[in-house]
């Protein structure tokens, strides 16, 4: 290692590094702060600390028909996407396909294409199949975008994956479902929690293709979205916002330990 | 195939990868209750061959059949055959009984003779009292025990070991070899053993099959594949071996052969290579510990005159490299230091003499294969 | 003899037998294929199949009333060449998206720089906090911006109250300015993650080398960090750039209408003014745009390094 690394460069990337961090955060912070705020207007100097617009939340009964919905919509997309993706991540890792890049490339493009056009497109199959919008649609529509996520996710861990583990599990007896049981599942489990909780936090987030399929039937995003042209809904806004973030937080905090805890481990002996 | 003394046959076995030939029309017998060795540098087959045996890969061609039965479309879980990986594949999840356990499942036992079984398994491997450890808490060689256990406990027809020892060092690896050979030997099941160290496949093996390219070049006891290599490839393979240039000089009618060996002259041999014409070109080999070096003649059957160019000392053996007249290779001696304060030592420059018997020669038809 | 009849069968004759294993190696491809089935049939039912339809969509017109006619037609395309206010959108678009790009990837390297060389042992908890912004909600983080910008919004109030200014900025809000600073936010893990991964690869020992023949700590690092890390940067600026033009959100929150980019124009197509042909027309031609100048540039990087080497 260079010895004379310069510390006065250190520092200032240092300082640069902690006031970028903050910077990222700030709209994060500005709502659960302003979320307390005793005034319907959302600047300084603040007014007062109050719980009312939390309050007013809980009684709200579009606001909890639309919490009821993402969270259906976010556990199925959650479930199907994880599913898709372990039975997809497998055969990827565990054999070598030829086409096996532009397969991922292809798994991969709806990270890339806008939301926009993913949720248009499926408006317009939805229309002329004459299908109707509603809460399967957008739940297909998540699970195009979560499964990208839960595919990447997946592979990082299966790709440590010892293939011998499997194939000692298999010349000591035990035939392919026994041995995924018993040795693959346990052992990807950690990762298949993480893609799960991952995907149903970008589910419960996503709003623009729930905005073009949910029609009658708003998440909660969708519904946070109407609100916002009531000013006199701003600060319940604010505080549904700020609940959001929070359980987003805890969810993809634990999620992230999970993922990065496994892989600084090694699997294999 | 004798189905009395042998256990396991390959006939005409081929393994490809896409293009590359893994395997190459490999036909060989695997006798009962022996520590078979499977010995080669890496690429030449041999851990493809143990995978084909395990049922992990299928054969593009041949058949293999193990006690009688052939294991065509038998899957690897149906095989009276068991491995223990060269990685051990210690299952992080389980601790150690469980790991030992683990293929005894579809035996059906009930959980106190599985229990048994264990114990008495951990008994045997030397590690009684693991049974509640976790894998990350053994060392290399309590892991690759367990590997063992793991796979003995089954009572495999066919115990299959893929480089178990290349992972620890050298005193456990010399203590293990001896502790495998004894394990073997006490529980008589077959070994199939694969390894690239000639030394452990010498000390261990009942016999052993010297692999190049996805071909077998020898299988002989390790005296017989020390001491009579059937092709220069494994002359050169096992040991050290010093090449002379030798042209047949005629061939009698009682099946005598007269050859002109660079160095050491004219020298009689009784036998014939099929090959064998006046003018052809050979090779003829001695192996380094049977050449003597002396200050003075010898009345050996070969004694020629050289010059030490090297002299190695290594503690209980030396090693010199002799250029004799009319030789265009350096001759490559070993010899025990049995007393080197007091008797002769040759050092770099002494004049010396070489000696060795006729039938210390070896003679190779081929140039390289 | 036992009397057992051993059976031969040629490796090339037998079908499946009852032992033969759906996982069996014989044939890993074809069940690595098999495996790969759902996911493929996901893909085309919900992405290919969709966008298919969409570009088929662009060739039919629009009849008023939500009524379209399904014979092929360039009318829409015509639509968007002679009206300059579609190109317009577009190029601001485009030119919004590089000026994010180049602004996030700026800002970002400094920071995937310092956690990739100058953080030792806690590296985990910067990539956490990194990451974590980006995964809760988008929607969130831009109102929160708009609510930052705003003439009664934070910035202004906040200035106001402390006495620095007398009255409310009022370039924070509804104009490109807004778009850029918002977007520049929204992305910026998409930007640090790539360049911290490709500096995190670079091996040390190169540095030293670099040292120990001669070069100073800036030298190095235009020499030989930097053009290391090339394919990180490049990986973060396509990221960014792509989603970034037909971002929606954003511009329809904080850009105003000096703010309008071509997504807003798209969804208007798909709402009120109903004219879904032409707005898939857009949406084909937005991606084409994009798709092209991505290509560009990233061929053009390619030469650019081949020819520096």
């Amino acid at each position: 290692m260079i010895q004379q690394r310069g510390h006065v460069g250190r520092s200032i990337r240092l300082m640069f590094s902690s006031l970028y961090l903050l910077y990222l955060y700030i709209p994060i912070l500005i709502l659960p702060i302003f979320s307390f705020n005793d005034s319907f207007y959302i600047s300084f100097p603040l007014r007062g600390f109050t719980t009312q617009w939390y309050a007013e939340l809980v009684v709200d009964t579009s606001i909890i028909a639309a919490l009821k919905s993402s969270v259906q919509i976010a556990l199925v997309t959650a479930l199907v996407s994880t599913f898709f993706g372990v039975i997809t991540v497998r055969p990827l890792t565990r054999y070598r396909l030829r086409g096996e890049r532009s397969i991922l490339s292809m798994i991969m493009l709806p990270i890339i294409i806008p939301e926009l056009i993913l949720g248009i497109s499926l408006l317009v199959v939805v229309n002329e199949m004459g299908l109707m919008l509603g809460k399967w649609a957008v739940i297909t529509g998540h699970t195009l975008i979560c499964f990208p996520f839960a595919v990447a996710i997946l592979l990082s861990r299966f790709e440590g994956f010892d293939v011998s583990l499997e194939e000692a599990s298999l010349d000591l007896g035990e035939p392919p479902w026994q041995t995924f049981w018993r040795i693959i599942f346990p052992l990807a489990f950690p990762g298949i929690v993480a893609s799960f909780l991952l995907t149903f936090t970008i589910s419960f987030d996503e709003f623009l293709i729930a905005f073009f399929l949910s029609a009658s039937e708003p998440t909660l995003p969708v519904y946070l979205w109407g609100q916002l042209r009531f000013p006199k809904k701003l600060p319940s806004a604010l505080a549904l916002g700020s609940l959001i973030i929070a359980v987003s937080f805890v969810v993809v905090a634990f999620a992230e330990w999970l993922r990065r805890r496994q892989s600084l481990q090694k699997v294999n002996i | 195939m004798n189905e009395q003394t042998d256990l396991v046959e390959l006939r005409n076995v081929t393994k490809k990868f896409d293009n590359y030939v893994a395997i190459d029309d490999i036909s060989l017998t695997i006798r009962r209750g022996e520590f078979f060795s499977l010995l080669g540098s890496s690429g030449c087959g041999k851990s493809t061959l143990l995978r084909l045996l395990a049922g992990l890969d299928w054969p593009n061609a041949g058949k293999i059949f193990v006690d009688g039965q052939n294991m065509h479309g038998v899957p690897a879980h149906n095989r009276p055959c068991n491995m223990v990986f060269q990685s051990y594949a210690i299952f992080p999840h389980l601790n150690v009984s469980d790991n030992i356990a683990y293929g005894l499942r579809r035996f059906g036992l009930s959980k106190s003779e599985k229990r048994k079984r264990v114990e008495e398994m951990l008994f045997t491997i030397g590690l009684e009292g693991f049974g509640n450890r976790n894998p990350d808490q053994l060392s290399g060689g309590q892991a690759q025990r367990v590997a063992l256990a793991r796979a003995l406990v089954r009572q495999p027809k066919v115990l299959l070991l893929d480089e178990p020892l290349g992972a620890l060092d050298k005193t456990l690896r010399e203590q293990m070899q001896v502790e495998l050979r004894q394990l073997q030997r006490s529980v008589g099941i077959t070994f199939v053993f694969v390894t690239h160290d000639q030394e452990e496949a010498l000390s261990m093996s009942d016999r052993i099959a010297v692999m190049s390219a996805g071909r077998v070049l020898q299988i002989a006891t390790p005296v017989d594949i020390y001491e009579r290599p059937n092709c220069v490839a494994v002359a050169k393979f096992i040991g050290d071996m010093n090449f002379l240039v030798a042209i047949t000089e005629r061939v009698k009618t009682a099946g005598q052969v007269l050859v002109n060996v660079e160095g050491f002259g004219e020298i009689e041999f009784d036998e014939r290579l099929e090959s064998d014409r006046p003018g052809l070109s050979h090779h003829v080999a001695i192996r380094p510990e049977k050449l003597t070096v002396t200050n003075e003649r010898t009345d050996a059957e070969i004694c020629v005159r050289g010059t030490v160019e090297s002299s190695s000392y290594w503690g209980d053996q030396s090693q010199f490299q002799v250029s004799i007249d009319g030789c265009e290779t350096l001759l490559m001696v070993t010899a025990h230091n049995l007393d080197p304060l007091r008797s002769y030592y040759p050092v770099r420059g002494s004049q010396v003499w070489l000696s060795a018997n006729n039938s210390a020669l070896l003679r190779f038809s081929d140039s390289e294969n | 003899m036992s009397g057992k009849i051993r059976v031969e069968t040629d490796i090339e004759t037998v079908s499946g037998s009852g032992n033969r294993s759906w996982f069996s190696p014989s044939h890993p491809n074809r069940s690595g294929y098999l495996q790969l089935l759902p996911a493929l049939i996901l893909v085309s039912v919900a992405l290919l199949a969709p966008l298919v339809l969409l570009i088929v969509t662009s060739f039919w017109t629009n009849l008023g009333g939500g009524e379209v006619a399904s014979e092929l037609t360039l009318v829409n395309y015509e639509t968007l060449l002679e009206r300059p206010g579609y190109a317009r959108i577009i190029l601001r678009s485009i030119g919004i998206a590089a000026c994010v790009t180049f602004i996030t990837v700026l800002l970002a390297y400094p920071l995937a720089y310092f956690v990739a060389f100058d953080v030792q042992k806690r590296k985990l908890i910067w990539l956490l906090l990194i990451t974590l912004p980006f995964w809760t909600s988008y929607l969130l983080r831009v109102f929160a911006w708009k609510v930052i910008l705003g003439w009664n919004g934070v910035i202004n109030s906040g200035l106001t109250t402390i006495g620095i200014i007398n009255e409310p900025l009022s370039f924070l809000l509804y104009k490109p300015f807004s778009v850029v600073v918002t977007l520049s936010h929204a992305w910026a893990t998409f930007a640090i993650l790539p360049i911290y991964l490709s500096l995190e690869k670079i091996d040390h020992s190169l540095l030293d080398a670099a040292a120990d023949l001669g070069d100073g700590s800036v030298q190095r690092f235009f020499r030989v960090t930097l053009p290391l890390s090339m394919p990180g940067v490049i990986a973060a600026t396509v990221i960014i750039f792509i989603p970034t033009v037909g971002d929606y959100i954003t511009p329809a929150l904080v850009g105003g209408p000096d703010g309008l980019m071509v997504a807003n124009l798209i969804q208007a197509q798909f709402g009120k003014a109903n004219n879904w042909p032409l707005g898939a027309a857009l949406s084909v031609t937005s991606i084409a745009t994009v798709a092209i100048i991505t290509l560009l540039f990233v061929s053009a990087i390619r030469q650019f390094m081949a020819r520096i080497r």
